[in-house]
């Protein structure tokens, strides 16, 4: 029988050939499985971010309250109190000021003539009072800033303290004063650049940068 | 094609711009916070005295410009009365008061303790010359205590000649300065 033997032959080339795909796919497979390992820690670890928050409120009048007829030599007190009252400590506590006024006069423009502005700061709340003379301080006056012009002041913020901490009141006097000078009117007429008659509307800001990033270990 | 840029490359590049930005901005950002005032208004004072004939301030204030003919026979003219008026608004303690004239008459600014009877020239108090021009001069000042004090008071005043016009019309201009030492020092006060 001549016609059995290539049949037998194509038998057996099939069974090894599924024989050697069987064999490449085991083979296969076992390279690409891998074994993983995870590590958590199971209780969350809570994480907040701190908060810088800055507000005033007048003690007595404070800003409240306008500034009329000012003469030359006046000193008008008023008293605010600041809180930091989020959970960051702060630093570079600073005074600004801006003048509404259109055009602006020379009582926040002349650097020499116009307003200044100092101020100092209580341990303790200050005893505004009213009238005439200061308010009072039952401790030690530290002053902050001394005589700063307001025409100065307009662009660059005076530095005030290089830390407040977190939840801490600063009770503040802040003294407006006008320079004495001299001018003469003449028959009712004020003078030309008199700082006489003269309007201002202020706005006082007072800002507080975060304390400085820091790197903790715990 | 040159020149234009396919979706996927717009997108990866804003992709990695705001990687960028996110990486970054803890470099650099810091917190701040501010408390400000309600606005505050502030005036400052003033201080003049203006001399009219109005009863109340001019709009425009300036020296005062009194002219006197010479009245029939070659007398003195009969004097004038005006008003000081502290025009301003702080209260005065002083001012000084000038005189000037178009001829060399004499002249005098004079003012009445009480009150003046003008149609009479009588004065119930006493007559206080403030400024007078001397013989031969066209000028005068003098500095005087005698002012309307306080801010918007009216001090009636006269000025009278007191010799015989030189001329066909005399004019006697009037002035009253003010200067800062006339006016209250600088006080402390709170609220």
């Amino acid at each position: 029988m001549t016609s059995t033997a290539p049949r037998r032959s194509t038998r057996r080339l099939v069974a090894a050939g599924a024989l050697a795909a069987t064999g490449l796919l085991l083979t296969t497979g076992g390279v690409y499985a891998a074994l993983n390992a995870t590590a958590f820690n199971t209780t969350a670890q809570a994480a907040g971010s701190g908060t810088l928050m800055l507000t005033m409120n007048n003690n007595g009048v404070g800003f409240g309250t306008a500034v009329s007829n000012v003469a030359p030599g006046d000193t008008i007190n008023r008293y605010v109190t600041l809180l930091n009252g989020g959970t960051l400590d702060a630093a570079g506590l600073t005074l600004g000021v801006t003048d509404a006024t259109v055009p602006v006069s020379k009582l926040t423009s002349d650097a020499a003539l116009g307003l200044r502005v100092s101020v100092s700061s209580c341990p303790t709340a200050w005893t505004p009072g009213s009238g005439s003379g200061s308010g009072t301080c039952a401790t030690t006056i530290t002053p902050l800033a001394t005589n700063v012009p307001l025409a100065t002041l307009k662009t660059t913020a005076s530095p005030l303290s290089t830390s407040v901490a977190a939840g801490a009141s600063l009770f503040l006097r802040v003294a407006l004063n006008l320079p004495d000078q001299n001018e003469t009117t003449v028959n009712g007429a004020l003078p030309t650049a008199t700082i006489q008659g003269l309007n201002a509307a202020l706005t006082w800001t007072f800002t507080e940068t975060q304390r400085a990033a820091t790197t903790t270990t715990s | 094609m040159a020149g234009t840029t396919s979706p996927r490359s717009i997108a990866a590049a804003v992709g990695l711009g705001v990687a960028v930005l996110c990486s970054a901005s803890p470099s650099w950002a810091v917190a701040s916070a501010a408390a400000g005032s309600a606005e505050q208004p502030v005036t400052s004072a003033s201080w003049g005295i203006v001399p009219t004939t109005g009863a109340s301030a001019p709009g425009t204030p300036g020296p005062l410009t009194l002219s006197f003919p010479k009245p029939a026979g070659n007398g003195t003219a009969p004097p004038q009365y005006f008003n000081a008026i502290n025009n301003q608004s702080l209260t005065v303690s002083s001012a000084t008061y000038t005189l000037a004239q178009s001829a060399t008459t004499v002249v005098a600014v004079e003012a009445c303790s009480g009150t003046w009877n003008e149609a009479t020239g009588q004065c119930t108090g006493t007559i206080t010359a403030l400024v007078t021009t001397t013989t031969g001069t066209t000028a005068g000042s003098a500095s005087s205590t005698i002012v309307p004090a306080a801010s918007g008071a009216v001090l009636r005043l006269r000025c009278r000649p007191t010799q015989a016009s030189k001329s066909a019309v005399e004019t006697y201009t009037i002035g009253v300065q003010v200067a800062r030492g006339a006016i209250r020092a600088g006080t402390t006060t709170t609220g």
